[in-house]
């Protein structure tokens, strides 16, 4: 067999095991479910691992692998198939889908172990597997679209997984209707795309952009920009953000796979993936530059004043996928790319450390109830520890900071940077060592408050292990010109996006790195001050407006609430009886009076029928004799 | 006569024989399982016999029988019908009190009388053809004779036949005397040589719409439907809405292809009229059914008000599309009224929509089989009732009945509401009523009549294929 | 007047007088005998028409045969002295709305329609010409409807065995 063609095998095994889990679910053990649950995506994972070996041998000849699984839609000019191709891109969004995937799976046996609702956790996991990786080895756009579709539908049916609780039940519409504003704005774009060049494949449809829109032109921007909608909208970035921390209602290891490492990055990939459009846009791609300095910021000052303990996580995620928008936006497509990968690691760890403490806490989700955990469970602790340090990117040692400090030398350096962007991205950087550390410090430091029930399992635990080594070491595949100098990443990556263009500026960056180096490490110690040492000084800002300010995300629901929810509730409340409610409850209301006049006629007495039969050829005769 | 005629007579005269040979062994060894298998052996050598004459078509035996490609399409539907209702039938008679075995004798004599409508070709075959039929009907129906509802529903049946065939039959008589022929080629001939129709010729034509509107419970003549279907077993229900009507059809088509009766404006009229009122009234008198069988009564006027939009159409295409919402609605209807049939026991039949609550958590298989066949008639995508329903709806503009085609859709939308009451019945919580089980060969049955609709409803190709085979003159 | 015509006329009177007897007698075995009438009657035009064939079997079978099972099933099954109940005046005047449509409606038709007197000379139908025809298995011979007929009687007999038949406990 060509090795191609497990390609095809990549999202078709996760979806068998979803028919398997949905259909016969009900007849297999608790046990039996997980071992398929999970062992699905393990076997997924070591697929991908074959075609990367694969792969890695043929470099650098063969960039892309693409198979064809079967026609799927035939319509006039409209052909599109089932087809799946991989690049390099797909290669690093796969790896991550499925060995960190298969680690939170791991992770969810022992996680779900007692939830009722096993089988339809791992049924639902493993159709958001199988339709992540459609969504990233789609070749043609309306495959990427299905796959979009599904990863929100899993989204949805995981947020809401816990349906007995209205609250989840809210939280899960929310996402699923802010991100469906943008999946609106982006099917327009598509169905732009496939009018003006008449395919959908992804690869034509840029090589024709490309080659037929000017650079700025209007129908480019227009395009552009309802993408963007799109992709806004999947990954929580201003102005759609707001779905992002009330997702945090579902189960921790959804949080993890969902709303940290993969779904949400969805947004980063359609951007890399039409990265010729976007470049044909400069104005959308400056755009996304802003968009992701400003979320940042605003998720970075938001997460500071969490109490939830998901939530600060879910601040830091908008934060640390803004970081990546604001790559993309100033053109360092390879480091939103390397971004996106060590992030995954350290949130997913972050994530599943955070649901074991919950977990053991008894569903305890306050931080300021939490603390002096670090002797109760070191393991959790210092995975966390090291999550946490990736995340405020603590120089050499965590690969948080090799991604990280790239993205800050390109948001200067780079062609379209500029110092304020570099300065929003330094600020947040301070922000998220302040964040971090201030977790740290509640949750694992202080006087204990609340007791662990019991203790992690190793399911638990060596999941955990595996993403701190990994968010420790992952980046040592690409260190930066001023020491080591050594970009296997980016060269991968660079077979299919654009190389980043740098200004002539002299070699600064070594400037810039000690730079961040200390903000960070500053970050670090005013958390030890502000909320170890003296927790005075936070008590004092606990309760000021500001600080409620930030915790409510900076008022955005509200906003959108009185600016948009109300009007429009409003509007259709005296909408309620116009004329087409009218046309409907008149014809039910007709259908129903017709029914109890025509039933006079069913009373099953045979003079009235036969009476039925006179008239009715009375009439057909009298018509056709006298017309 | 010749070799040919024989030949082409061979699933008659199998027909004909198995009555008598049934007859023979009840009288000597009376055994259910045998008159039985019996019975499914000859059907299927009935149809098989078909292969053979296969290459001897089209051959008329003057001046009653022609039996063209048409014909033996219509042939072969019936008895695959015919088939299906025996095999549902039998766990069904088998527990009835009294005689059983006659239920198969009758069950032949009015295939048979279902088959010889298929090839008539005059007036004589046409009225023994529907008597055949009817008689057999009428004892069919009647056959649980201990239920009052089910003698009940006989004898109103009988009574509305014979007042129907007494309108058939003087409306034959008069256009034997307006034309001076019973063939249906002969009469098209005098027509287009008279020119425009005679008074005489008009009653007489009015006249046999009584009793083809009876046959096919199209409003006014519709309202014995319900309760026949109700009295009726479960199965017989079956046979009556499916090969019943299906012969009918079959005999109305080739008589109103021949006399060309879609030129005639007041005929188009009257016959617009009663397609409009038949799917209004049957899908509006659904609407607060409780009684399933009942129900699919009431669904099978506005169905055959959908089919006779095609006798409009005057096209070849017209009649192809017929042909295809005729095997859509056999086969979704006779899953329906199977599922009522398995799961009626005994003591009870399930008839009411209330004994289906909760069916899909108790009897999963059996309430998706359901679900799909309402699903169907209801005209969802993906069944075959949809690409029956589409494929009228298609043809229907092609011909310019933008009128007739409007009022189909909109009372489509009226009939989804009960179809999915009945499914949302079966999804909610389980009730209290007991089902019996049900036999491996009834699941198999309803699996296969299951997979078809689902076969033909996302590739109705080859169907569509072997129909323009058939029909495609 | 010819006595001929004389004679159409009578049967005519006979034949419309008895049916409207029979529908609204309130005694069935009255009812029944006024049926009779009007099948004796029938063929009385028959043989006007010289349908001596038709005639004759409208006489053996009808008023000879199914009228006396009618009589004797009567008798067997209900009291000759039992009455109807009296028709609700409401019901009488819809049937009687229903019945005078219709008759007008045939009485319009037939006299719209131009009757024609045929120049063909009537046919000697004899017995062996029509028994012939009716077996013959030639062109234009009806064996094949005639078998029909003979399935759609044993169709007919088994029915009503079945119906009447006794259930064995």
């Amino acid at each position: 067999m060509e090795k191609s063609t497990f390609i095809a095998l990549l999202p078709a095994i996760p979806l068998f095991s979803f028919l398997v889990l949905a259909l016969f679910g009900n007849k297999l053990s608790r046990k039996a479910t997980g071992f398929i649950g999970a062992g699905s995506i393990g076997i997924v994972a070591l697929l991908t691992l074959i075609i990367a070996t694969e792969f890695f041998h043929s470099l650098p000849q063969i960039k892309t692998y693409t198979v064809v699984v079967w026609e799927w839609i035939n319509a006039g000019n409209l052909k599109v198939n089932i087809s799946f191709s991989l690049d390099s891109l797909s290669l690093v969004f796969c790896f991550v889908i499925t060995f960190v995937g298969f680690l939170i799976h791991l992770y969810s046996i022992a996680f779900m172990a007692k939830d009722e609702g096993i089988k339809r956790f791992f049924a639902y996991m493993n159709l958001f597997v199988a339709s992540m990786l459609i969504l990233v080895l789609a070749d043609n756009i309306l495959l990427l679209y299905l796959g979009w579709e599904g990863v929100g539908l899993c989204s949805y049916l995981l947020i809401g997984f816990w349906y007995k609780e209205p609250a989840n039940g809210y939280a899960a519409r929310k996402a699923f209707i802010i991100t469906r504003i943008g999946d609106t704005a982006m099917i327009i774009g598509i169905f732009i795309l496939f009018i003006t060049f008449g395919t959908v494949n992804i690869h034509e449809l840029m090589q024709l952009a490309s080659a037929k829109w000017a650079s700025g032109s209007s129908i480019a921007v227009i395009t552009a920009a309802l993408l963007l909608c799109g992709a806004l909208g999947k990954s929580a970035q201003l102005p759609l953000q707001t779905w992002l921390p009330d997702a945090m209602a579902g189960p921790s290891p959804v949080s993890a796979l969902i709303h940290a490492a993969t779904m949400v990055t969805a947004g980063v990939y359609l951007i890399a993936r039409t990265n010729m459009l976007f470049s044909l846009a400069p104005v959308v791609q400056f755009a996304i530059a802003i968009i992701g300095a400003l979320t940042l910021l605003i998720a970075g000052f938001s997460a500071l004043a969490q109490h939830d303990l998901k939530r600060i996580l879910a601040y830091s995620t908008i934060s640390q996928i803004g970081y990546m928008f604001l790559a993309l936006g100033v053109g360092a497509w390879s480091a939103a790319i390397f971004h996106f990968m060590i992030h995954a690691f350290f949130k997913a760890l972050l994530f599943l450390g955070a649901g074991v403490v919950i977990l053991v806490l008894d569903e305890e989700h306050d931080i300021f109830k939490m603390g002096g955990l670090r002797k109760k469970m070191p393991v959790v602790f210092w995975t966390f520890l090291i999550g946490s340090a990736s995340l405020s990117a603590l120089p050499l040692i965590t690969a948080g900071f090799y991604s990280k400090d790239q993205i800050l030398w390109f948001a200067y350096s780079s062609e379209s940077g500029s110092l304020w962007l570099w300065i929003a991205g330094i600020v947040g950087a301070f922000l998220t060592a302040l964040y971090s550390f201030r977790m740290i410090f509640i949750v694992f430091f202080g006087e204990s408050k609340t007791l662990p029930s019991f203790n992690a399992g190793k399911l638990m635990t060596v999941p955990l292990v595996i993403l701190a080594v990994l968010s420790l070491i992952g980046g040592f595949v690409e260190l930066p010109e001023s020491f080591g100098n050594f970009h296997p990443f980016s060269k991968l990556i660079e077979n299919v996006l654009p190389v980043v263009l740098i200004k002539d500026i002299g070699n600064l960056e070594i400037l810039f790195q000690l730079l961040s180096a200390v903000i960070a490490l500053t970050g670090v110690y005013l958390a030890y001050i502000i909320y170890f040492k003296k927790p005075s000084l936070s008590a004092s800002f606990n309760h000021s407006h500001l600080n409620r300010f930030f915790e409510k995300g900076w008022g955005f629901d509200k906003l959108y609430d009185t600016l948009i929810v109300v009007p429009v509730v409003w509007l259709s409340e005296i909408d309620k009886n116009d004329f087409f409610d009218w046309m409907n409850i008149g014809l039910s209301k007709l259908a129903l009076l017709l029914n109890s006049l025509f039933s006079i006629t069913q009373n099953g007495k045979l003079r009235w029928y036969l009476m039925s039969f006179v008239i009715g050829i009375a009439f057909i005769l009298t018509f056709m004799l006298y017309k | 006569m010749t070799e040919t005629d024989f030949l082409c007579l061979t699933p008659f005269l199998i027909l004909a024989l198995a009555p008598i040979v049934i007859m023979l062994v009840i009288s000597i060894f009376r055994n259910y399982e045998i008159v039985f298998g019996f019975s499914l052996l000859s059907l299927i050598l009935a149809f098989a016999a078909l292969f053979f004459i296969a290459p001897a078509i089209p051959h008329s035996i003057q001046p009653l029988f022609i039996i063209d490609m048409y014909s033996l399409f219509f042939l072969g539907i019936i008895f695959i019908s015919a088939f299906i209702v025996a095999l549902l039938s039998y766990n069904y008679i088998k527990r009835l009190e009294g005689v059983r075995e006659e239920y198969y004798i009758i069950l032949f004599t009015s295939t048979l009388g279902a088959a010889l409508l298929a090839v008539a070709n005059h007036f004589v075959l046409f009225f023994l053809g529907i008597e055949t039929l009817s008689i057999s009907l009428y004892i069919l129906i009647a056959f649980q004779r201990t239920k009052d509802n089910s003698i009940e529903a006989g004898i109103k049946y009988l009574i509305l036949a014979s007042v129907s065939t007494a309108f058939l039959l003087f409306g034959m008589g008069l256009i034997y005397t307006a034309f001076g022929s019973m063939m249906f080629s002969e009469i098209a001939t005098a027509i287009s040589l008279q020119g425009p129709l005679t008074s005489l010729a008009i009653t007489g034509f009015g006249m046999m719409l009584v009793g083809i509107g009876f046959k096919l419970a199209l409003v006014p003549f519709h309202a014995w439907t319900p309760d026949v279907y109700q009295g009726a077993p479960a199965p017989v229900s079956a046979y009556i809405a499916t090969v019943s009507k299906g012969a009918v059809m079959a005999v109305l088509i080739r008589f109103f292809f021949n006399i060309k009766g879609f030129d005639d404006h007041y005929l188009f009229i009257i016959i617009s009229a009663i397609a409009i009122l038949s799917m209004f009234i049957g899908n509006i008198l659904a609407i607060r059914q409780q009684n399933i069988k009942r129900l699919l009564a009431y669904s099978s006027i506005a169905n055959m008000g959908y089919l006779i939009i095609i006798l409009l159409t005057g096209t070849n295409k017209g009649i192809q599309a017929s042909l295809f919402y005729l095997i859509s609605y056999f086969i979704t209807t006779i899953s329906a009224f199977g599922v009522i049939t398995l799961l009626s026991n005994a003591k009870n039949e399930a008839e009411m929509i209330s004994d289906y609550k909760g069916l899909f958590w108790k009897r999963p298989f059996v309430a998706i089989v359901f679900t799909l066949a309402l699903l169907s008639l209801a005209g969802i995508p993906i069944t075959a009732g949809f690409i029956g329903k589409f494929y009228v709806i298609f043809e229907g503009m092609k011909a310019g009945l933008m009128l007739l085609v409007f009022a189909m859709i909109i009372s489509s939308v009226i009939g989804l509401y009960y179809y999915l009451r009945v499914i949302t019945t079966m999804f909610s919580p389980a009730g209290e009523t007991t089902l019996p089980q049900i036999t491996f060969m009834g699941k198999f049955t309803l699996a296969a009549i299951t997979i078809s609709i689902l076969i033909l409803g996302i590739y109705p190709g080859w169907l569509i294929d072997i129909i323009t085979r058939f029909v495609g003159l | 007047m010819s006595g001929n015509q004389f004679m159409f006329y009578l049967f005519g009177a006979v034949i419309v007088i008895f049916s409207i007897l029979a529908v609204t007698s309130r005694k069935i075995l009255r009812a029944a005998v006024f049926l009779l009438f009007v099948l004796i009657a029938t063929s009385g035009l028959y043989f006007m028409l010289n349908y001596q064939f038709l005639a004759a079997v409208q006489l053996t079978l009808y008023a000879g045969g199914i009228v006396v099972l009618i009589i004797f099933s009567i008798l067997l099954t209900s009291h000759i002295s039992e009455k109807f109940e009296p028709i609700k005046p409401q019901k009488s005047i819809f049937s009687a709305l229903a019945a005078i449509i219709g008759a007008v409606l045939c009485i319009i038709t037939l006299l719209d329609y131009n009757f024609k007197a045929g120049n063909a000379i009537a046919a000697d139908l004899d017995m062996t010409v029509i028994g012939k025809a009716l077996l013959s298995y030639k062109y234009d011979g009806y064996i094949l409807p005639f078998e029909v007929i003979s399935i759609l009687l044993l169709a007919a007999m088994i029915a009503s065995i079945v119906i009447a038949k006794k259930i064995k406990k």
